[in-house]
């Protein structure tokens, strides 16, 4: 083997990884006469050797806890906030302005309605409001739909 | 040295960790002080390196489902590990220091530099000089004593990249170190 060739294979056979036989007899032999890649050999184990010495490093506590509480917050899902704001039982706005415009919706088509005069979407269009319509249908002792447009 | 050799190391499995959060905090304890060791080794600050090993146990917990029985155990660690230091270190500014050779001219050429604690320091921050993907591989090879293969599967790169890294990275270790590798090489002759 030439000087190049022992060169490239020196890391690897300072980290005991050639496992070829002949490319290991191959490496001795060069380094039997060659100084030059002997010296490489040797600085490759005195640097690996001064590392290993400098790498000192103090134990520490484990933070289990910490651990633990972040994991679990990465992992618990959040609700929307939107989600959450119709779980108020003390607002009632919200609740009331879609029960509207279903009803809208659902006496525009004709499945809800009186005798046949109007339909409680066009009772709904000629004053109440949403909340005033909240009120009457939520609640004990409130009207019902079919009440109060009658 | 010690490192993370759990190759068939059945209790430590990712998987028994369906058995609940007790087992996941045993998990914890069993591999943070090697896990903060491997962080530390990165970014060589403590508490940056505490910080790093939560994260990676947060990501090691929150991956089990993904994790195969299969698999390495330790190499599914590294991989995760040193994936969360090299983002880290991506992420951080590059300090601006003044040059090696100016911060560590006096104990280079200082009497028996070699016993100073500074030598040590000067190692590590040798190692701090290093580009990330040299740097972890070195730490890999010295410090964990990984081979080249597993060394490869947990950077998932070819055998012959691992190869041509350790090479580089130790050529530009042994220019920056070149005084203390000189009275190493002296004294064992």
């Amino acid at each position: 083997m030439r000087c190049k060739k022992v060169n490239s294979l020196l890391n690897r056979h300072a980290d005991g990884e050639c496992v070829d036989p002949v490319e290991v007899l191959g490496i001795e032999e060069h380094l039997a006469g060659c100084t030059a890649c002997r010296i490489r050999l040797d600085e490759i184990r005195a640097l690996r050797r001064i590392l290993l010495r400098a790498e000192k490093i103090e134990t520490v506590p484990v933070p289990t806890d910490e651990i633990m509480r972040r994991y679990r917050a990465s992992t618990r899902p959040s609700l929307p906030v939107a989600a959450s704001r119709w779980r108020l039982p003390f607002d009632p706005v919200p609740f009331a302005a879609v029960a509207a415009a279903v009803i809208l919706l659902a006496g525009s088509i004709g499945m809800l309605g009186g005798d046949g005069d109007a339909s409680i979407g066009q009772y709904l269009l000629q004053g109440m409001s949403p909340t005033e319509f909240a009120y009457l249908t939520a609640g004990e002792g409130a009207y019902t739909l079919e009440y109060y447009v009658k | 040295m010690e490192s993370m050799n759990f190759r068939n190391d059945t209790a430590a499995s990712p998987m028994s960790a369906y058995g609940g959060e007790r087992v996941m905090q045993d998990f914890v304890e069993r591999y943070y002080g090697r896990v903060y060791r491997l962080c530390y080794s990165f970014v060589r600050d403590r508490k940056e390196a505490c910080d790093l090993a939560q994260d990676v146990f947060v990501k090691l917990l929150d991956r089990m489902d993904s994790f195969r029985a299969e698999a390495d155990l330790s190499t599914w660690i590294y991989r995760i590990g040193v994936n969360t230091c090299i983002d880290s270190l991506r992420k951080r500014k590059r300090r601006a220091a003044e040059p090696f050779d100016e911060r560590y001219h006096d104990v280079a050429h200082s009497d028996d530099f070699a016993e100073k604690a500074a030598v040590s320091e000067m190692v590590r921050d040798a190692l701090m000089e290093l580009p990330i993907k040299y740097r972890a591989v070195v730490i890999l090879r010295e410090f964990e004593d990984r081979s080249y293969r597993e060394i490869a599967e947990v950077l998932e790169c070819s055998v012959g990249t691992v190869e041509s890294r350790l090479y580089r990275g130790r050529e530009m270790l042994k220019r920056i170190l070149h005084p203390i590798i000189r009275g190493e090489v002296g004294h064992e002759v």
